[in-house]
């Protein structure tokens, strides 16, 4: 188990690497840059700077540096500093704008991703142990509308229909009047008030499909030869269930695990976007359509870095749940 | 069977009917079987498949999925301790049927490759069971019981083998495995359905000897599913064949063997080349199994019958069952009408 920890720790490094690359390409890709952009506004509005204030900007942010160079003073600054470039957008560092962010996005999601599971497995075993049961029925109709609604009409329609019966406009996670104020316990029962809407919204997507993946893996593993064995045992029918292919079952989801750490960090751009949520995702949106270059790259990096990551804990938790991923044997 | 005494008799499998009842009909898997196992005996079922031999193992232990599956009629009675069960009276999910399961009945299936579960360790499926069973048993020593049995089913080097996964095992040593489990609670019958059919010949008698070996240590019973008529003749004190569902003759080995007695039996004995007797061109029987949705009337075989008999064989109803030798029964209209 330790080696192969380790040898999938050695294979990320690389690939790291070329993550890395690619984002900063992805900084300098676009024609044009933030800079003639915000000399192209301040132009607009009659401002003209001379080709000297120009270039002191350039020089300021190192861009009249050569691409290469620019990729080594970026990286040795984040990987050293943990630093990442200045957003000119929020004319605040980088990190700054995404540490802001991200504990609101992480909570959502992680909240929103533990509803799905929660939700989700109970319903998907049912499903596949009572097949074709009206509960089944029930639940195949509710996952399917669940996945083909789009997120952002749920959230839309939710929020509506929240405002025409209650009065309560959700638009973004706090009231006006606590937006900016310190935490305090009416706070608190404000954001409580209003984080269950996303939270819904996203997990309704991720809970039909788990369920669809649980129910067709579930039956499946129920009628194979080794469930008929402990049946044969003389286990209790719901112990053997659970212990065998529940087990068996199960294993597809944790490879999911993998996708949703940068989800977790990014959150429903989307959905995010449509009820004004404090997440990461609309600045990623907004940074990438301001041409914000450093914002866009380093947030392309992380998420990038964080499916890898992602990839490599699902893979080492597969590996301790089924002993037929690891690559060792016992006695042999 | 009268030369058993009574009191030997673990299992009576009466008239049991097993049926599914699919959208394109019922499929009568299992109609109208009877059986007899005694203690320290070994029955052989023999039949093409599809015939209902699985199907009857299977419901010994109400392994039947309902629905389709149901135990439509008979009895499958459990002769335990002076006191006589009808397992078919039973639900398959009570605890009085799981505490047969594993405890006075064991058994071993076909597919060794398949019938572990792949993430529990050999030995954690093998404790399970005793630890279901025997109550009084605490883990410590259910390991302890788990790694002797290994060692006797011939598991080389057991304290450490106990450990892997079922993928860490061959075939064979699964096999090996799955009769330790089977085993683990001392059981009165074992079932081994098809035990060897997917080994190769070399591990297929090494198999055989083992339960051989074991059925002479414990006094079990066994109850041996085979279409391998070598296998069974070898292992078997008496042996029932079955065709669609029928048990069409049943006797001791000899007898079936010596004097087969119903024209399939003798087909099935013709359509096998025999090692000591002349060189004799193999007969397969004709026709194909009809289909058990759609069986014909009067006797089952009566559409691959080379003695069949226009106006006998094919009136709808039961065929009768003759013994024509002391234990020896056939069911048969060659052999009479009543």
């Amino acid at each position: 188990m330790r080696a192969f920890i380790v040898r999938r720790l050695i294979l990320i490094i690389p690939l790291l690497f070329l993550i890395s690359v690619i984002s900063f390409a992805t900084i300098l890709l676009p024609p044009g840059s933030y800079v003639e952009t915000y000399v192209q506004n301040l132009e607009r509005t009659g401002f003209i700077m001379d080709q000297g204030q120009i270039e002191a900007i350039y020089r300021q942010y190192g861009l009249d540096q050569p691409a290469a160079l620019q990729y080594v003073l970026w990286m040795s600054n984040f990987l050293l500093k943990g630093e990442m470039g200045r957003s000119f957008m929020y004319q605040r560092p980088v990190k700054d704008v995404i540490l802001e962010r991200l504990p609101m996005s992480a909570t959502i999601a992680i909240v929103s991703l533990a509803v799905t599971w929660l939700i989700a497995i109970p319903i998907g075993i049912y499903s596949a142990l009572r097949q074709y049961s009206v509960g089944d029925y029930v639940a195949t109709i509710i996952g399917f509308v669940g996945l083909a609604l789009p997120n952002f009409l749920l959230a839309l329609a939710l929020g509506y229909w929240v405002f025409s019966s209650t009065g309560r406009a959700i638009t973004g996670l706090f009231s006006i009047e606590y937006k900016g104020a310190p935490w305090s316990i009416g706070k608190f029962a404000d954001l409580l008030g209003n984080i269950w809407l996303p939270i819904v919204v996203i997990a309704s997507a991720g809970t039909a499909s788990l369920i669809r993946i649980l129910r067709a893996t579930l039956l499946d593993e129920k009628n194979k030869q080794y469930v008929t064995t402990a049946r044969a045992k003389g286990l209790p029918e719901r112990r053997l269930i659970m212990k065998y292919p529940v087990r068996v079952a199960i294993n597809p989801l944790i490879s999911t695990i993998g996708w949703t750490l940068p989800f977790i960090v990014s959150g429903e751009i989307i959905v995010s976007q449509t009820l004004g949520l404090e997440t990461l995702g609309p600045v990623l949106l907004a940074a990438a359509l301001g041409e914000d270059m450093f914002l866009v790259g380093s947030i392309v990096m992380i998420l990038s870095s964080l499916t890898v990551v992602g990839t490599l804990l699902s893979d080492i938790l597969l590996a301790w749940l089924d002993p037929r991923i690891r690559f060792e044997r016992i006695g042999a | 069977m009268s030369k058993d005494n009574a009191e030997d008799i673990i299992l009576e499998i009466k008239n049991l009917k097993t049926h599914f009842t699919l959208d394109t009909g019922i499929i009568r898997a299992v109609d109208g079987v009877n059986l007899t196992i005694s203690r320290g005996k070994t029955l052989g079922l023999i039949g093409e498949s599809g015939c209902g031999k699985s199907v009857t193992a299977h419901s010994i232990l109400r392994l039947i999925p309902p629905p389709p599956g149901e135990i439509v009629d008979g009895e499958i009675l459990l002769h335990r301790d002076g006191e006589v069960i009808d397992i078919t009276k039973l639900k398959p999910t009570e605890e009085a049927m799981r505490n047969i399961r594993g405890d006075d009945i064991g058994m071993i299936f076909q597919e060794p490759m398949t019938s572990f579960g792949p993430l529990h360790t050999i030995g954690a499926q093998i404790t399970e069971t005793i630890l279901i069973h025997q109550k009084a048993t605490d883990k410590g020593e259910a390991r302890g019981q788990a790694i002797e049995l290994l060692r006797q089913v011939g598991i080389p080097n057991p304290e450490q083998r106990i450990d892997a996964y079922p993928h860490e095992f061959s075939g064979g040593m699964r096999q090996r495995a799955m009769i330790a489990m089977a085993l683990c609670c001392s059981p009165m019958l074992l079932i081994a359905d098809e035990p060897t059919t997917s080994l190769d010949v070399t591990i297929e008698a090494q198999i055989l000897e083992l339960l051989t070996d074991l059925q002479a240590e414990t006094g079990m019973a066994i109850m041996l599913i085979s279409h391998n008529l070598a296998v069974v003749s070898e292992m078997a004190d008496d042996i029932a064949v079955m065709y669609l569902g029928k048990r069409v003759e049943f006797g001791t080995t000899d007898a079936i063997f010596d004097n087969p007695l119903h024209p399939y039996t003798q087909g099935l004995w013709r359509s096998i080349p025999s090692v000591d007797g002349p060189l004799e061109k193999l007969v397969p029987i004709p026709g194909t199994v009809p289909s058990p949705r759609d069986l014909p009337p009067g006797c089952v075989f009566a559409s691959r019958c080379p003695e069949f008999m226009p106006g006998v064989c094919d009136v709808p109803k039961a065929v009768p069952i003759i013994e024509m030798e002391p234990d020896h029964f056939v069911a048969c209209y060659l052999y009479g009408t009543e």
